[in-house]
């Protein structure tokens, strides 16, 4: 599939581009902060040479284009600076608190989709009779809780008054050792063999994950039920149903397959909008992960951590579309020939 | 063969009585009112009308794939003498997968955007040829199939998705899907009016010439009288879901009857005629409130009292030539 | 004038015949009449409106529900059924404020870039788009909140900077359409000028499907403000948020749970009655046909 090939290329330009105007948003978003960055970084109680010395090495007293190019090249180099809030490389935090994110992420933007082109399917094909009315009727509601409105409410139930699944634990419960290599705690509990340590990593997962996944799961039920039915009355279903071809053969394939792909396609900014909502999430159940970091880093106004992380998410973010765009384009063919023009 | 004789010829498909009407935003919508017709062994019947008019509708009904707010009110449609509405699942199946199949007004519309030719080609073969019959011998039916309607390199057509054909191709595979098993009877919904005038015609003549060679009945449906004229033998002139007028293509178009036809043709520009078209004021009624007696009334120049209170019977004017109009005597 | 009333009226009734054909969107509407109402009204009709703000009464501190207090009272003795119908107006501010600025401004971009489609113009602007898009939106709205001043005025500006890229993808798809069509190309020959394009002929075409959206995301944006009040960085105490309400509960369930369930039950009423408003709407202005 060159067609394909050429599209990916041609993205991966344009998102560079856009990688490099979301740095000079960060950085311009930097320094609107009222304040000497120096000042900020060494505190208060630092003698005035040490912060010239400071502002000095860290190009404070060039101008801004100047000062963007110092940051962009140590960013590029890996330096995003050191968190005033922990004492250490922004870099390293990242590597220690992003794993816990991502794993939160995948567990809770990935295995819902089936659910959601399930219940989709359903309620399409149940239109006006019960099964239908109980899944729009759960839709509404579960879409109008806001996601750390879940979170709250979980804890409340599941923490306290049935507490049937670990809350506010972390990822693991104290006991277990697993082995880090892929960071994905599940993933690495099952490579060294603890499937009991597996299963207690799942059930951190579980309440997080769920919170942060519901309301997009009905979303997207509603999305793929909405395109079932606008797809069942185009010709082409007509066309194969007229010509004999068993219903459910129809609907298994020829009504599904265009049905879900713009609910694939919406993927990607579920993922990301997953990743923004990980941030409260993660604060309330205490997830040690790099969104609850990134909080924590907000409210105490701790600058280099905040670009490293929103630089970070700006990076995922965007591969994660280029996936996405990917696998739409492998289902769809239209996709691959309107983009390649 | 004389015109007599060939509507004498086995009847293959009969359209009794039929009315349907559809439920829309909870009022009744009465689309087709009491349509008759039949279709010959190896006949070509046209249905013309404006649009609006209920044809695709009509097509529609014959192989029961009417959309679900669809009301079957009365009469029956007969396909070799079995009533489609009240066969079982298995027999419908029979007739839909080789008796009769359709060929839609927009061929872009028709083919699933997302498989390939190849899929929807096979999927549909697969179901109108014995069970277990393999893929290869489906493929190579396809691939004949696809020779019949004249297009070049079938390998490739089967390859390609619909987006990759112009329209005219993907008309062509339309086409070639609907012959290849075998099937007695086309409807064509307005075949190429959505392409260019060229095309359309190509179309029509690959359609004439199939049904020719194959022995293939075909309802011809369209709002061209042009296209009528030239490829069928008997026509039913259909107006807000009546036919008002049948009969040999060639008596009608010769000595129209009912008000309508003839204001219908005066519509066609001619070249020799020094009048411009005339047009027919009005529009189609609205089908959830229809006129209670000839539906044309509010339209018709001639109309009066009685028109606007009786239904017109589908009365005989000459042998073989029927017209709904209070007006026609018989004979004249 | 009576030729004129009648088809107003047909026209009004056909709308609601459209609106009101999926019954649950009437009840969006009840919310949503309601809430504004109290919104606007709200420290009238409470039982306690100087609960409202800076109040303390300790003897009657984190009282449960009871017939005098019906959703309980907070740490410092406040009647919570008044702090939460004390926050609908900021809350309907948020919303109409963020959407009423986010739309045009989207719209203006969008349009713009799209009549101009292919020209640098366009790749300015579209690039520009892409750059607000590219990071999750709750991220962008955090970390713009987090540098400025947390109140109710910065939070609005946070979650506008992050929406109006939104619109600005609707109307430029509209218009880059649209750009082809006869009229316009008539209307550049007649030496219409781009403003008369824009605002006379692209704008009424985009009208019904921006209106559409902007309901749709009445509740979202409600989402986010609460998210971002939840967080801290919204309205500050004394005055009541919801999202703030919520927060500052958690630290106190199970015991107290009435501090944090209320309120999460009002924000999900609130948004509850804008969807199903959004979704009437949309079936209101939608496929016109038939």
């Amino acid at each position: 599939m060159p067609s394909l090939f050429i599209t990916v290329l041609k993205r991966l330009g344009w998102a560079l581009v856009v990688l490099v105007g979301l740095s000079m948003l960060i950085f311009s978003l930097m320094r609107v902060i009222p304040g000497d960055p120096a000042r900020l970084a060494l505190g208060p109680s630092a003698p005035e040479e040490v912060v010239e010395r400071y502002r000095e090495r860290m190009h404070y007293n060039e101008p801004l284009p100047v000062q963007y190019y110092y940051w962009l090249k140590d960013v590029t180099q890996g330096d995003f600076g050191v968190s005033t809030v922990t004492k250490r490389g922004v870099l390293q935090d990242l590597r220690e608190f992003l794993p816990a994110t991502l794993e939160l992420v995948i567990w809770a933007g990935i295995p819902p989709i089936f659910f959601a082109l399930l219940l989709g399917v359903l309620g399409a094909m149940y239109k006006n009779r019960w099964p239908d009315y109980l899944i729009r009727f759960c839709s509404y509601i579960i879409i109008a809780t806001p996601t750390f409105v879940w979170a709250v409410l979980f804890l409340l139930i599941f923490g306290y008054w049935v507490p049937i699944l670990p809350s506010i634990g972390g990822r693991l419960t104290m006991g277990f050792q697993v082995p880090p290599v892929t960071g994905l705690m599940v993933l690495d509990a099952l490579m060294a063999g603890q499937p009991a340590a597996a299963w207690d990593a799942f059930t951190h997962l579980l309440l997080p994950a769920l919170a942060l996944s519901l309301g997009h799961t009905m979303q997207e039920a509603r999305l793929t039920r909405s395109y079932m039915l606008e797809n069942e009355g185009k010709d082409y279903i007509t066309m194969m149903t007229s010509q004999g071809v068993p219903r459910k053969v129809i609907n298994r394939k020829y009504l599904l397959k265009p049905s879900i792909i713009p609910t694939v396609s919406i993927m990607g900014l579920d993922i990301a909008a997953i990743f923004g909502n990980a941030f409260l999430v993660e604060t309330i159940f205490n997830w040690p992960g790099m969104s609850r970091y990134a909080m924590s880093a907000i409210l105490g106004k701790d600058i280099n951590a905040v670009c490293g992380v929103v630089l970070v998410l700006g990076v995922i973010f965007i591969a994660t579309n280029l996936v996405v765009d990917v696998v739409v384009m492998v289902l769809d063919p239209r996709m691959r020939q309107s983009r390649s023009k | 063969m004389t015109k007599g004789e060939e509507n004498k010829k086995e009847i293959l498909l009969e359209v009794r009585n039929l009315s349907v009407s559809f439920d829309v935003y909870g009022k009744v919508s009465h689309v087709l009112d009491g349509i008759s017709f039949r279709v010959g062994k190896g006949e070509r019947v046209g249905l013309v009308g404006e649009s609006g008019c209920g044809k695709t509708t009509m097509l529609k009904a014959i192989l029961r794939v009417l959309p679900r707010n669809a009301l079957v009110g009365g009469g029956g449609i007969f396909f070799e003498g079995r009533n489609v509405f009240e066969m079982p699942d298995a027999e419908l199946d029979v007739m839909r997968r080789r008796g009769a199949g359709m060929i839609f007004q927009d061929p872009s519309s028709a083919l699933n955007p997302v498989f390939s030719v190849e899929s929807q080609f096979l999927t549909a073969l697969q179901y109108s040829n014995p069970k277990g019959t393999p893929r290869k011998k489906l493929y190579s039916l396809a691939i004949e199939a696809l020779n019949n309607v004249v297009l070049p390199d079938p390998e490739r057509i089967m390859k390609s998705f619909p987006y990759q054909l112009s329209g005219g191709m993907k008309q062509r595979v339309c086409i070639a899907i609907t012959i290849a098993a075998g099937r007695r009877l086309m409807l064509a919904d307005e075949p190429g009016t959505s392409l260019d005038v060229t095309i359309q015609d190509q179309i029509l003549r690959l359609i004439n010439n199939l049904a020719e060679d194959k022995k293939l009945s075909v309802i011809m449906v369209s709002h061209s009288l042009g296209v009528i004229r030239e490829s069928t033998s008997y026509v039913n002139i259909m107006y807000a879901g009546t036919v008002v007028e049948s009969g040999a293509t060639e008596d009608v178009f010769k000595k129209p009857r009912h008000p309508y036809t003839v204001a219908l043709m005066a519509c066609v520009p001619k070249l020799t005629g020094d009048s411009l078209a005339k047009g027919i004021p009005g529009r189609i009624p609205d089908y959830t409130q229809p006129p209670g007696g000839c539906r044309f009334a509010p339209r018709c120049p001639q109309a009066e009292g009685v028109c606007r209170e009786q239904k017109p019977p589908h009365l005989e004017v000459v042998s073989g030539h029927r017209a709904s109009c209070h007006f026609v005597r018989r004979g004249e | 004038m009576t030729l004129l009333k009648e088809p107003l009226k047909n026209s009004l009734k056909k709308s609601w015949l459209k609106y009101s054909e999926s019954k649950i969107t009437v009840l969006g509407l009840v919310i949503v009449v309601g809430f504004a109402l109290l919104a606007c009204v709200g420290e009238h009709v409470v039982p306690y409106p100087e609960h409202i703000g800076s109040f303390v009464d300790f003897a009657n501190a984190s009282r449960p529900p009871n017939l005098r207090h019906p959703f309980g009272t907070d740490l410092i003795g406040r009647d919570i059924l008044s702090r939460i119908v004390g926050s609908f107006r900021n809350t309907l501010l948020m919303g109409v404020i963020v959407l009423c600025i986010s739309a045009p401004v989207g719209f203006i971009v969008g349009v713009v870039a799209g009549y101009n489609k292919g020209k640098l113009i366009d790749t300015v602007l579209m690039r520009l788009t892409d750059i607000f898009l590219a990071l999750p939106p709750l991220v962008l709205a955090l970390a713009i909140a987090s540098v400025l001043q947390p109140n109710m005025i910065n939070s609005m500006l946070a979650i506008t900077v992050m929406w109006w890229p939104w619109y600005a993808r609707l109307s430029y798809g509209v218009a880059s359409s649209l750009r082809t069509e006869n009229y316009i190309v008539y209307a550049e020959l007649t030496g219409a000028g781009m403003f008369h394009i824009l605002f006379r002929e692209i704008l009424p075409n985009c009208l019904s499907s921006l209106l559409t959206k902007m309901t749709l995301d009445m509740g979202y944006v409600i989402i986010m403000g609460a998210t971002l009040s939840y967080a801290g960085l919204g309205e500050q105490a004394p005055k009541p948020a919801l999202g703030s309400m919520i927060s500052q509960g958690v630290k106190y369930m199970p015991a107290q749970w009435w501090f944090t369930v209320f309120p999460a039950i009002a924000i999900i009423v609130i948004i509850l009655g804008f969807n199903l408003f959004g979704d009437g709407i949309s079936n209101m202005l939608g496929a016109d046909e038939s």
